[in-house]
């Protein structure tokens, strides 16, 4: 390119020479001016788990999550979850089991023993997920004690609903601003083909992550924890637990429920905001 | 028979959407890897601040994911996802300005060191981000595409709808406007 103009050309010829690495003097006043602000941003990096947790939502959302690495302890993990939702469903009807089902929550976010771990992935069937555009739709189709949050942020709008019928769970996605938030619901008894849409059960969080008790309702305790699993397969995985998604979870006498909410700065307040979601989802029972 | 069939067709319809969402997916994630770096940059030179570049930054991409059917792979996705930073970076400035007065975007009125005795450029950027706002769009915006996100004239033509020349002009014309205003407030 060249220009009429010797100065522009000089900027122009100076910043391309800079961009590509080239050590060139700045001559001109205004091309050290140039130099200056270019060294201040050059620097710049996007933190890495910032970046890695932001990749992860672009990664196939349903297939990216962790299991534990040994099959063997997962069954066996499972086993005894199985068997404490049967308790739960036995027990839920009373004061008394209402309370035991409270502190059986303790073990849906199950802490790991160590800081890292590497994780294996478990696939379920993709092809058995279902999308519905609306609400609608899905309950027309399918037999599913649905429920859906009254509240909502004014930005948010409802995009989608994913079903996944081999564990009869659903999937709504809402999105607005940049943000997301993913409810997810599962009848107890069903929770034995897996929980939830995790590919793992159950969900485990880090080592010396902080897990929030929240009261909902008289009956209703739910747990709210941020952060995510960040790293690689061959380095491990770390829990972050300054990761920008946050997550609630409760379940009341036959479903099993989660937000998860995602986006905005790490050190943002959303418990508060998403133990609104969940009273709303409640008192819409 | 014809319920049998309507399923299979069913499920090679959802196993087709499957395919292509998982492909849309990877390639997506090629672009996030291959562009995030320069989005953050851009977002970081126009807002001064690492927390507000990386939330924009985040939207940005989110953004480009939902919208990604949008996108005409003809042309470079740069280009394009540069667009929609650019469009967040302006409802950022104008949510702030619902909330804050006009006057505090000023230049800051104690004087800052030299950029070349630069102890902390985040506070050096934040000046410099401050004293963007008082250019004119196309001058801030060149500003950051050429000297934050480092792209070239031509590539910033494309975005802008100018001739290569026009924008190295304007690129010219802007540090000129940008060191005025940094000289007026004490910093150069």
């Amino acid at each position: 390119m060249t220009l009429h103009s010797k100065p522009e050309q000089d900027l122009s010829d100076f910043i391309d020479a800079r961009l590509n690495g080239d050590i060139v003097p700045a001559e001109t006043d205004l091309n050290r001016f140039a130099d200056d602000l270019m060294t201040l941003t050059e620097d710049a990096r996007m933190d890495d788990a910032f970046a890695d947790d932001l990749k992860a939502q672009f990664e196939g959302t349903p297939r990216k999550l962790i299991t534990f690495p040994d099959w063997g302890v997962s069954r066996m993990v499972a086993g005894i979850l199985l068997a404490l939702c049967g308790t739960l469903l036995l027990s839920a009807f009373t004061p008394q089991g209402r309370a035991f089902a409270a502190e059986v929550m303790a073990l849906l976010f199950p802490r790991e023993a160590e800081e890292t771990r590497t994780i294996t992935y478990v696939d379920y069937d993709e092809t058995d997920i279902t999308e519905y555009n609306t609400i609608a739709s899905f309950n027309a189709r399918v037999n599913f004690d649905l429920r859906e949050p009254s509240y909502l942020p004014s930005y948010m709008q409802f995009n989608r609903l994913d079903y996944l019928a081999s564990r009869n769970v659903t999937s709504m996605w809402y999105d607005g601003n940049g943000f997301g938030l993913r409810v997810l619901q599962q009848p107890l008894a069903d929770t034995e083909r897996g929980l939830l849409w995790h590919a793992f059960e159950p969900y485990s969080i880090g080592y010396e992550t902080e897990l929030i008790d929240v009261s909902l309702t008289d009956n209703i305790t739910g747990q709210y924890v941020q952060g995510m699993w960040a790293g690689s397969e061959e380095d491990g995985y770390t829990w972050n637990p300054r990761s920008n998604i946050f997550h609630l979870r409760w379940q009341d006498d036959a479903h099993i429920y989660e937000l998860r909410f995602t986006g905005g700065t790490p050190d943002a307040d959303r418990k508060t905001l998403l133990t609104r979601i969940a009273e709303s989802m409640i008192d819409s029972e | 028979m014809r319920l049998s069939l309507s399923i299979r067709q069913a499920y090679r319809d959802t196993t087709a959407r499957e395919s292509v969402k998982a492909k849309r997916n990877a390639t997506f994630t090629v672009h996030y890897e291959a562009h995030r770096e320069q989005v953050y940059r851009y977002l970081y030179g126009r807002t001064g601040n690492k927390e507000d570049a990386h939330d924009l930054t985040a939207q940005t991409f989110l953004a480009a994911y939902k919208n990604y059917t949008q996108y005409n792979a003809d042309a470079p996705f740069l280009h394009w996802v540069m667009g929609i930073a650019h469009n967040k970076c302006v409802d950022f400035y104008r949510q702030k300005r619902e909330v804050v007065a006009l006057d505090t975007i000023a230049p800051p009125t104690h004087p800052a060191p030299l950029l070349e005795d630069a102890v902390d450029k985040q506070m050096q950027l934040e000046q410099v981000a401050h004293a963007l706002q008082t250019l004119s769009e196309a001058r801030q915006e060149v500003i950051a595409l050429r000297l934050f996100a480092g792209m070239s004239n031509s590539e910033i033509a494309d975005i802008m709808n100018k001739t290569p020349q026009a924008v190295a002009v304007l690129v010219h014309r802007a540090l000129q406007d940008l060191k005025a205003q940094l000289s007026e407030g004490g910093n150069i």
